[in-house]
């Protein structure tokens, strides 16, 4: 389905990605972990193909996408659904002309089927009455789940998540997990999620990868995961302060 | 005893350098630093040139893109209207309050300086001229950059920075037919609006100050007025307002666009729209004056 073989990135002298690899199945939840500035979020970019590697390539559905126009990726993109970490919601419309946004620019759907489908996704998402509010005006919990509806109103069969439960309390992070394992079961999602939050990668996640150094270190069923006796895995779950023996090397 | 043991040890003596080592050593060194410094200079000034190529580049394919996008100048008419209504009316308050100003003080000058040769009635014709021919474009296209250019600038700067225009890009909706177009278009209609208005107001803001202080009746001044003006300076007076309306909103999408990931990034993207924009502002002007004068 999605598939980084041996990918590298450089901003400037800066190694993000170094042989990044890495292949999510049709249907699967895939988390990667990883410290702040590790790479996790250009990952994502590029599997969008909205930034393109120095080296290796990126396949969709055996696609290697990479090489391909912007005009060409414009039918990559209809494939996916991504939540930004901020939301990304435009301000100056509501909640429900965001999430009607690409029925209105990318379909030449009716009014009233927009309509429709916009009030089943925020329905979906528990927001069937906050629709005439603009993103100033909600919640963080009401935006992510604002961008959620935004990101699956066209039916993607690939949603990315970058960072869906970071700034949100405990219980609005559960019911946002609760949503990402609900799309996976309801709908066949494939999803990839980029997060810190080790509670919520446990709990959706079928594999877990630990980005560092720029590529995956350790990849495993979240049980694995836990139990991993990588000294770097075991430090970023643990949340210990740098080990200079395991501290990472300036990329 | 005591003296000698408290005398501190003398120094191991430096061999003396010859008056021409020390003077080579000299010329040696700010020679060097004379050739860092133009090195740092010839680097700056090749980064600048490269700054602006790139600014220049993009924001010519940003120009070209925007008009293959306004086949979807209909679909985007709200947007355009919403533009319009932000750029041109929130702005008609000062415009015209700078225009008035600007007539008065225009008129006053120049009454006072031709009243002692008995030709004040003229007034009307100077200020119509100057208002129209000059005046009132660059007047209203300064305002412009400074309220309208900027804020589009420091806006689609700060979508830069909070991905609004990644989520754009990955929801396959290009931000030049989304933000971009719809900005160009909006400045281009009414930034003439602006200008008509502001040459208009800025002739009866000189009319009232010629009969209170000048002693010009009004039918005077606007017969001077209506003598001078040809429509040709109208259309000049619209034809600039056009070019500086796309120019404006060229650059501070351009900006905002390119705006480094940070709240510096998005300050620099603000401060940089409006100074790009008062060059090419007053660049174009000459030049458009000259081109009409010529042919004309």
């Amino acid at each position: 389905m999605i598939e980084l073989v041996d990918v590298y990135k450089a901003f400037g002298p800066k190694q993000v990605l170094n042989g990044f690899s890495l292949r999510v199945e049709r249907g699967e939840t895939f988390v990667i972990i990883g410290r702040n500035g590790i790479g996790k979020t250009v990952t994502f970019k590029h599997i969008m193909g909205l930034m393109k590697p120095d080296r290796g390539k990126v396949l969709v559905e055996g696609v290697d996408i990479t090489g391909l126009s912007n005009h060409e990726l414009i039918a990559v993109r209809d494939k996916f659904g991504m939540v930004f970490q901020g939301c990304a919601l435009l301000n100056w419309l509501t909640v429900a002309e965001n999430v009607a946004l690409p029925l209105r620019e990318r379909t030449s759907l009716s009014k009233r089927q927009i309509l429709d489908k916009v009030m089943e996704k925020l329905t979906l998402m528990g927001l069937q009455n906050a629709g005439h509010l603009f993103p100033a005006e909600c919640s963080g919990g009401m935006k992510k789940r604002a961008a959620v509806a935004r990101a699956i109103v066209r039916d993607p069969q690939i949603i990315l998540y970058d960072e869906p439960t970071a700034g949100l309390d405990p219980i609005m992070a559960s019911v946002v997990n609760d949503l990402i394992i609900e799309l996976r079961q309801k709908l066949q999602i494939t999803s990839m999620v980029v997060t810190h939050d080790m509670a919520s990668a446990y709990r959706i996640a079928d594999r877990i990868g630990m980005l560092s150094g720029g590529k995956l270190i350790e990849i495993g069923t979240p049980e694995q995961i836990r139990t991993s006796q990588n000294p770097i895995v075991r430090q970023f779950i643990e949340g210990r302060v740098a080990d200079p023996a395991v501290a990472e090397r300036p990329t | 005893m005591a003296d000698s043991a408290q005398r501190p040890a003398a120094a191991p003596q430096q061999p003396r350098r010859g008056i021409m080592e020390s003077v080579g050593a000299a010329f040696s060194t700010v020679w060097s630093a004379g050739m860092e410094g133009q090195r740092g200079a010839i680097e700056r000034l090749g980064a600048g040139v490269l700054s602006i190529t790139e600014a220049v580049g993009h924001d010519t394919l940003l120009l070209l893109r925007s008009v293959a996008w306004s086949r979807s100048i209909f679909r985007k008419g709200r947007e355009i209207l919403r533009q319009m209504f932000l750029c041109g009316v929130m702005s008609f308050p000062v415009v015209v309050l700078v225009s008035i100003f600007a007539g008065a003080v225009l008129a006053l000058q120049a009454g006072l300086t031709i009243r002692p040769y008995g030709i004040a009635s003229k007034i009307g014709a100077i200020v119509a001229a100057s208002m129209t021919r000059e005046m009132g474009p660059i007047m209203a296209a300064l305002i412009l950059a400074g309220r309208v250019g900027s804020s589009m600038a420091a806006e689609l700067g700060t979508m830069r920075v909070s991905e609004e225009i990644d989520a754009l890009e990955a929801m396959s909706i290009d931000p030049v037919r989304f933000l971009v177009m719809p900005r160009i278009v909006a400045m281009f209609v009414m930034a003439p609006v602006l200008t008509v208005f502001a040459d208009l107001i800025g002739v009866l803001g000189g009319a009232v100050v010629a009969y209170y202080q000048v002693g010009v009746t009004y039918h005077s001044y606007f017969a001077e007025a209506e003598n001078v003006l040809v429509l040709t300076d109208l259309n000049s007076s619209v034809l600039k307002a056009m070019v500086f309306g796309i120019l404006i909103a060229l650059v501070g999408c351009g900006r905002g666009l390119r705006a480094k990931s940070s709240a510096e990034g998005v300050g620099k993207a603000t401060k940089d729209s409006v100074v790009a924009s008062f060059i090419l502002i007053i660049i174009f002007n000459y030049l458009i004056t000259s081109i009409v004068r010529e042919f004309y």
